[in-house]
């Protein structure tokens, strides 16, 4: 537009040169996240004192954000059935921990350990200032599973819990 | 400028408003009028950081920030936190903001944020005073979350 505004004023622009149509403005959020913020996937609770369920619960203080994720696990197998989150904060929070849901759901628990934030971060397309809500998912991930665990030792007695980081 | 090298965090009401209108006096740019050109601009910029600084003493969980900062620690460096019994209130607090059925029931969860922010901002200062850094940093992040939810039921009232 700079351009054709000094071609104007050195009388140099021809009288039907067309003008620029206005760019549209790019989104402040990717597509995908929301999709995910209209229509979460996997919202709600599992009761936490169910033996196959694990609770991962993380926060952000820089943002005051707050983050739920938990998973059902076949006891036979270590496969994760079914996950829910519930999630408080900015729209990329919420659809990373949607996606977090949905990723964990019919894998076994050491796979899950492996997600990593920046998985979650290209799937979303987050900018850089939004990294660390892919990060509060992943970290919701490994809460969640250890806390199963720990659930399992506790039952199970230590000799099992013993067996199972031998196995790990 | 206004005293925070002393690192203390609890200032006197009035004694903070007093300074700040001292200031201004000298500074304002309606006052300037007079002055050079280059005056006017250092009155200008100077009366924009004394309002800044003004705004941030007044406000407890600013300053607590901002006395952490002097300390070294940067409490809005993202970090996960994993404190069970503050996460867990958090939550149950957020999803009553959700489902609070009116204003008044929205106010009453106001009012208790505002309670718990000003007890938390005494365990601040108590915790600065006696050097507890530890303490102090507990505090504040209790703090940032207190004020998170008035900030929603802010957007909702």
């Amino acid at each position: 537009m700079l351009r054709f505004v000094t071609k104007k004023a050195l009388g140099l622009a021809s009288a039907e040169a067309p003008i620029r149509p206005i760019q549209i403005l790019p989104r402040l959020y990717h597509e995908r996240v929301v999709e995910h913020y209209n229509n979460p996937r996997n919202v709600g609770s599992f009761d936490k004192n169910d033996p196959s369920v694990g609770t991962g619960l993380v926060g952000a203080p820089a943002c005051g954000d707050v983050m739920k994720l938990q998973i059902k696990v076949d006891e036979e197998t270590g496969r994760i059935v079914d996950a829910r989150f519930k999630t408080f904060g900015c729209g990329s929070a919420i659809a990373s921990s949607s996606v977090a849901t949905e990723w964990v759901k019919g894998k076994q628990m050491e796979e899950v350990l492996s997600i990593k934030n920046t998985e979650i971060a290209k799937h979303l397309s987050l900018p850089p200032v939004k990294l660390h809500c892919s990060m509060l998912a992943e970290d919701a991930i490994k809460a969640a599973v250890k806390d199963y665990e720990a659930k399992r030792a506790k039952v199970n007695g230590n000799w099992d819990a013993s067996v199972r980081a031998a196995d790990a | 400028m206004l005293d925070v090298r002393e690192k203390n965090y609890e200032i006197d009401g009035n004694n903070l408003e007093g300074k700040y209108k001292d200031w201004q006096k000298k500074l304002h740019p309606d006052l300037v009028h007079t002055k050079s050109e280059r005056e006017k601009d250092y009155a200008a910029e100077q009366s924009a950081r004394v309002i800044d600084a003004y705004r941030t003493l007044g406000d407890m969980l600013a300053r607590a920030i901002y006395v952490l900062k002097l300390e070294g620690v940067n409490i809005d460096e993202e970090e996960t936190v994993s404190e069970p019994e503050l996460l867990t209130e958090i939550l149950e607090i957020r999803e009553a903001v959700e489902e609070a059925a009116d204003a008044q029931a929205l106010k009453q969860i106001q009012s208790q944020m505002e309670d718990k922010l000003r007890h938390w901002s005494k365990s601040f200062a108590d915790a600065i005073r006696c050097r507890k850094l530890g303490d102090a940093v507990i505090s504040v992040r209790r703090m940032k979350y207190y004020a998170r939810v008035k900030e929603e039921i802010f957007k909702r009232l």
